[in-house]
């Protein structure tokens, strides 16, 4: 197993959206947190928190929109400063670059020399913005993954880290089992997370004692995820076991006339192209793990990127890569002199195509998809603030839960979400069930009267200053009472004088045979529901 | 036949669309969605008939009643939409059964985009719940024909909640005559009512069927209030009265069952 060495610049999304060096930043999607800075995670914002939650710990967070595009565009320059001392770089997303520790070492004299001089390199590429999310980490050891823990634990200590020839294994022994969830997440099956959340709940905490399992008892329990598993854990093989180098005449390319200049015209070439080594490729039923884009300009300036994905990199995929590397050429520095002439793709590592396989108990069915797609493309049409999915609330109101954007959950965690998490209170005095059917975002003007005319008062104990006889809604025809219970009192917040509120709540049944949920709030009536 | 010269090609969608005209037709059963069995004598197929359009209306619980009838098929793994539904009650959904992941609400966006909207939703969702909104009345288009071609098409079902608005239904189920239960005067709380359902519309569902449900009973779910006939234990004066504000019987479902058990006594 070769050599490899890893630069990690920690917190990427963040450096590249230019936070300011040293204040608490972090970058949201969907509403959610998907990375913050050093600071901000001092303060006590996490991954995964939602946009209220993130202020809440810390309320001067800088806010920084997600944008991959410019993550990778922002990336080039680093890639570029590391031509220096290899050409063959390769990248699994912005923000790590690996390649291989062999050429580099014999001619700088030792691995640490490399190290050190990767290090270098980098940080004087990202000259001052160093500062936001600390300086670059570089590590060498054996393997991909081992590298990159190497290279974590290299940023935090502040020097590169060198694991000697063998001892990976031991190395990566004391590192936490969530360090395999970036390295599963790309598995197409549907158990690559959920196998790294159940280990420690199964007492398997650090990679070590993974490693001490049977392959076969991890392979049995979680598929091949937890064969992958364990081979990461105990700093085996890279690459996955059936893969293979890809026969030479799959490379695709296609020859631009006239050279294009604009990123637009690049990126629908590059679409076209991904599809057609798709297609090439699964007609002989396999899937590319490791790909090569290489890119030459009308004066000969070449730039070549090699892109790896833990499973098998879709069209989709490969299209956006290639966007992105050639986005960050073309306004690097280091940018072609002329438009590019010529594409290519060379598939580099494959593996037996596996297609996508329906669940058939659970997972992901034929609807699950359907369902998805069509969110997918409601969201672009209307907006993802206009496709809602429900997600539990709590609280004594005639609807405990309430509509969230869809794109802002998990579709895997959306069960949980629904019913009230484990161990949540039972909110004594919220309405009895069943609950209505209409709950009107905004409550409705209402009048209730008794048989005198007045309007029904309750009183400070809690009872009806006289039996509701006529209910008149949003200045409606004024309706016979035949049935009312109530009143249900609430005080809600009678610590805050400013945002007190004390309301009485009322099921009224009208002669039409319609039962409605009627508020009373400093004097005034509301239809709050319908029981539709 | 074709099939083999496409395999020796070797282009894998070719050879899907060989399987797909070479497969037998659908089968009946999967052409409707199931439905709570509280609701199947409404129906005339037993469930709900791909691609069809149905209108749910009356003053006895439209909302509800277009939410119980998408629980039996929810359970199975069906998605469900709803658009213009801006105040549905998402806990009286949890109540009547509808499973919570698989329900999508997408706000109206107003007459401009509604049609494109629609039709997105009926490509993705197997059943569709459209809110009325003050157009219950409106005419019918070559846009709502269209979007019903689109539904018979991609066999979902369309569901216009309160008001037909401009949809030509296949189906319409209306509630009305509702009891509650559980309601004293100043006292006890809402805990059950009591609706007739009525179902028409065209074809196979001319003759109009009808039958007593519990929407919601006191847990929330839909029941069925037809007591199941038992020729023994009930006199038989008493056994089939049950009283309601409109002046037409029940008919049908519950005078062919004691003919039914005859029949089986006679065999048997």
């Amino acid at each position: 197993m070769s050599r490899m060495v890893v630069v990690v610049c920690p917190d990427w999304p963040v450096v590249a959206a230019g936070a300011p060096p040293g204040a608490p930043a972090a970058v949201l999607h969907a509403n959610r947190v998907v990375a913050t800075s050093p600071a901000a995670r001092a303060e006590g914002v996490a991954v995964g928190h939602r946009r209220r939650e993130a202020q809440r710990a810390c309320p001067e967070l800088v806010l920084l929109v997600h944008d991959p595009d410019r993550d990778a565009r922002a990336f080039e320059p680093v890639l570029q400063a590391l031509d220096d001392l290899t050409h063959r770089v390769e990248l699994t997303r912005p923000g790590r670059a690996t390649f291989a520790a062999r050429g580099p070492t014999r001619y700088h004299g030792g691995e640490a020399a490399v190290a050190q001089r990767a290090a270098a390199l980098v940080a004087a590429c990202l000259g001052d913005r160093v500062g936001v999310a600390g300086p670059p980490g570089v590590g060498v050891a054996d393997g991909r993954f081992a590298a990159t823990l190497a290279a974590i634990q290299a940023a935090r200590a502040g020097a590169p880290v060198v694991v000697p020839v063998g001892a990976s294994a031991a190395f990566c022994a004391p590192h936490p089992v969530d360090t395999l969830a970036d390295e599963l997440d790309g598995l197409p099956a549907t158990g690559g997370r959920r196998c790294v959340e159940l280990l420690p709940r199964l007492g398997l905490r650090t990679l070590g004692q993974v490693a001490a399992l049977p392959r076969t008892d991890l392979a049995g329990r979680f598929g091949a995820e937890g064969a992958r598993a364990h081979q990461l854990a105990s700093a085996g093989d890279d690459d996955p076991a059936d893969a293979h180098p890809a026969p030479p005449e799959l490379a695709v390319h296609l020859e631009l006339d006239p050279p294009a200049e604009q990123i637009e015209q690049l990126a629908f070439v590059a679409k076209q192209l991904a599809d057609r080594l798709h297609g090439e490729l699964t007609s002989r039923g396999l899937a590319c793990t490791r790909v090569v884009v290489a890119a030459q300009s009308e004066h000969g300036e070449q730039q070549q990127r090699a892109w790896r994905a833990e499973g098998a990199l879709t069209p989709a995929a490969i299209a956006e890569r290639t966007r992105w590397q050639l986005d960050g050429w073309l306004q690097s520095p280091g940018a072609p002199t002329a438009g590019i002439t010529l594409l290519r793709l060379i598939p580099d590592q494959v593996v037996p195509y596996q297609g996508r396989q329906l669940g058939f108990w659970g997972g992901q069915t034929r609807a699950d998809e359907r369902a998805a797609r069509g969110m997918a493309r409601l969201s672009a049409l209307c907006g993802a603030d206009a496709v809602l999915v429900p997600e539990w609330r709590g609280g004594r109101g005639p609807d405990p839960l309430a509509l969230v954007p869809a794109e802002a959950t998990d579709p895997a965690h959306r069960p949980e979400r629904v019913s009230p998490p484990p161990g949540s209170g039972p909110w004594p005095g919220r309405l009895p069930f069943p609950a209505p059917a209409v709950v009107l975002a905004t409550p409705e003007p209402a009048e209730m009267l008794d048989a005198s005319g007045r309007s029904v008062a309750v009183s400070g104990r809690g009872v009806a200053s006289a039996p509701p006889a006529v209910l008149s809604v949003a200045g409606g025809a004024g309706l016979v009472v035949v049935g009312w219970a109530g009143p249900w009192l609430y005080d809600e917040r009678w610590w805050d004088p400013g945002d007190r509120r004390r309301r009485a709540r009322f099921q009224v049944l009208t002669d039409d045979g319609r039962a409605h949920l009627l508020a009373l709030e400093a004097g005034r009536w509301w239809r709050e529901a319908t029981y539709d | 036949m074709a099939v083999t010269s496409i395999a020796r090609r070797g282009d894998p969608a070719a050879l899907t669309r060989a399987t797909h005209l070479a497969q037998p037709v659908a089968m009946a059963g999967e052409r409707t969605l199931a439905v709570l069995p509280a609701l199947a004598p409404l129906f005339p197929d037993g469930g709900l008939r791909r691609g069809n359009v149905l209108t749910v209306g009356g003053t006895g619980g439209a909302t509800s009643l277009a939410l119980a009838l998408t629980v039996a098929a929810a359970e199975e793994g069906s998605w469900v939409a709803g658009m213009g539904l801006a105040s549905l009650g998402l806990a009286a959904a949890a109540g009547l059964g509808v499973p919570l992941e698989r329900l999508v609400l997408v706000r109206d966006p107003g007459s401009t985009g509604r049609n494109e909207v629609l039709a997105t939703l009926l490509d993705s969702f197997d059943i569709v719940l459209v809110g009325a909104g003050g157009r219950g009345a409106e005419r019918t288009t070559g846009a709502h024909r269209r979007l019903q071609a689109k539904g018979r098409e991609r066999s979902s079902v369309l569901v216009a909640v309160g008001g037909a608005g401009g949809f030509e239904p296949d189906l319409r189920l209306r509630a009305e005559a509702a009891r509650w239960d559980g309601l004293e005067p100043g006292a006890g709380h809402l805990q059950g009512r009591r609706v007739v359902v009525e179902a028409s519309g065209r074809r196979a569902a001319m003759r109009p069927r009808r039958t007593l449900l519990w929407l919601p009973a006191a847990d929330g779910t839909v029941q069925s209030a037809v007591a199941p006939v038992d020729a023994t234990s009930i006199p038989p004066a008493e056994r089939l009265c049950v009283t309601y504000p409109s002046p037409t019987p029940i008919s049908d479902t519950q005078t062919d069952a004691p003919a039914a058990e005859a029949a089986a006594a006679l065999a048997g």
